[in-house]
């Protein structure tokens, strides 16, 4: 647990993916409160499929990680978006959260559904 | 506090591990101010009243229930004690928090259109939205009475506030985020001077400094079990005589009641008007053991957290002049849950987030803090725990 934490480190500071997507489709955005956390994801939709994620995180580490680990998985039919969950999110990343901790990890999942729902 | 200087013995000669049997070895507690572990002394008083027979108060006939009665009084009495004032005027609610919404809920008619209620920028949130709810429900205005730049109630312009529209002043006694003391005697004698009641919250308070409602001066004063080694699901409302006469109580049903006819009832006299229901005897029982056996933390131990705290590159440490107990700090670029978070992997238990005082951590920092508290039991080894960790965790965060 604790060395699969500080691994998530690196993800959470990665800078692929990052920054507003100037010709994007659709974008949204969630918080969760109790962090702090924000996460902006912005999609490239084309015939059904996202090609191309981008996003912008701030907040705890879990929630930054989990938004680049969100982000690579996004590619792909749209269709695969709605039915995901935090325990997806957890297999992403590869790790366990407390409880407490859980709402960090699927905010940005929830943005990422945010802007499926507007289309 | 009794306990240790009747044995004449220093604090070092205890092995708190046998007194607080809930420490544990491996792990360094300082989440203090959310909840203590629980002393043994609470434990045996309340496994002998429960093991030895248990029953209902106020309303069995039979040689049990006397005695249950008996030691529910003596459990009020000696917390009554602790207090500084005797048993008639001591209520016990489930929480400190619906301690503070019994008073301001048996207060509100008080509240006319225009009054105010004053807070202070400290409070935690069940010392602030109780009072938000009666002020919007009466056309009432909750004000804030401001921090200076060193995070200690300013005083001056607290006192400058208070004027005839000012009702009700309610303030906490000791910072749950910071440590800081508030002049609660100055505070008593500005509001009173205005012909204002105040409403003291010591939840915190209570286990690091004497809260005698007589020298304090207040009208109302609340603390509760689990932050002074006792239970949880028990907490003390002492209350004036005079606003025991007049409160409506919030709880109605059984036990508290007078008369009950076809269509309407009257209320007992007394504390017994404040507690429908069946009461939380073993926590009654509990709470008075903790007491009997509570002791301060040792204050030269908050002063060394902070000195070794300070002396890590990249930690900001809010610590005001006077506090006790609390520290509250954050870490250059690293969010406090995930400092929390990697310090519980390791074994040390702090706090991180708002605090309940969304308000006041706000002012200190966007993300929230972490937070130390100390406890009776702490030593060095716990404070070298914290830093040490805290050391290697932001040396690899820069890494
Ligand atoms: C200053 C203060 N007031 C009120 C409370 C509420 O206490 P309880 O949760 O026991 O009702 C707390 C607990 O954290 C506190 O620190």
């Amino acid at each position: 647990m604790l060395l699969e934490y500080e691994n998530l480190l690196a993800l959470a500071n990665r800078q692929h993916r990052r920054g507003p997507m100037v010709d994007a489709s659709v974008s949204a955005t969630a918080v969760n409160a109790s962090c702090g956390d924000e996460c902006t994801v912005w999609l490239k939709i084309v015939d059904g499929a996202i090609v191309d994620v981008s996003y912008e995180a701030k907040g705890c580490v879990i929630s930054r990680a989990s938004a680049a680990a969100i982000a690579d998985a996004a590619i792909g039919p749209i269709g695969r978006i709605g039915p995901m969950s935090g325990k997806d999110t957890r297999v992403l990343l590869g790790v366990a959260v407390s409880p407490l901790r859980e709402r960090c990890l699927t905010t940005p999942l929830k943005a990422l559904q945010d802007a499926i729902s507007k289309l | 506090m009794k306990a240790f200087l009747k044995n004449n013995q220093s604090k070092s000669d205890f092995d708190f591990h046998t007194q607080f049997p809930g420490l544990r070895r491996d792990v360094a507690y300082l989440d203090n101010a959310a909840t203590t572990q629980m002393h043994q002394s609470a434990i045996d008083a309340m496994h002998a009243y429960i093991a030895g027979g248990r029953s209902n108060v106020g309303r069995g006939l039979y040689p049990m229930a006397e005695e249950t009665m008996r030691r529910y009084d003596a459990g009020r009495s000696t917390v009554a004690n602790f207090a500084g004032v005797d048993a008639g005027r001591c209520i016990f609610t489930k929480s400190v928090t619906e301690g503070l919404n019994a008073i301001a809920f048996g207060l509100r008619e008080r509240l006319q259109p225009g009054d105010e209620i004053l807070v202070s920028a400290f409070e935690h949130h069940a010392n602030l939205l109780s009072w938000r709810r009666i002020a919007k429900e009466r056309g009432a205005m909750v004000k804030t009475m401001p921090m200076t730049p060193s995070f200690t109630l300013d005083l001056d312009r607290a006192k400058a506030m208070m004027s005839d529209r000012t009702k009700i002043v309610a303030v906490t006694m000791m910072s749950n985020v910071l440590g800081t003391v508030l002049p609660i005697p100055d505070l008593a004698d500005a509001a009173h001077c205005v012909g204002a009641l105040i409403v003291v919250d010591a939840a915190q308070a209570a286990a690091h400094l004497p809260i005698d409602v007589v020298d304090l001066g207040a009208d109302a004063l609340v603390f509760g079990s689990h932050k002074c080694y006792g239970p949880a699901g028990i907490a003390a409302t002492i209350l004036s005589l005079d606003l025991i006469d007049s409160m409506e109580p919030m709880i109605v049903g059984g036990g508290m009641v007078d008369r009950v006819t076809a269509d309407g009832a009257t209320w007992r006299q007394g504390i017994e008007k404040f507690e429908g229901g069946s009461p939380n005897v073993e926590g009654a029982i509990g709470f008075a053991a903790a007491l009997d056996s509570i002791a301060f933390p040792n204050q030269g131990l908050r002063s060394r957290l902070v000195t070794d705290l300070k002396s890590i590159s990249g930690v900001t440490v809010f610590d005001p002049p006077g506090a006790v107990g609390i520290v509250s700090f954050t870490v250059d670029g690293m969010h406090p849950h995930d400092v929390a978070d990697m310090l519980g992997q390791r074994g040390v238990c702090v706090r991180a987030g708002n605090h309940c005082a969304a308000p006041l951590v706000e002012k200190l920092s966007s993300t929230g803090t972490l937070r130390a508290s100390l406890a009776m039991y702490n030593d060095e080894r716990d404070i070298e725990a914290l830093v040490s960790n805290l050391k290697e965790i932001v040396k690899k965060a820069k890494a």
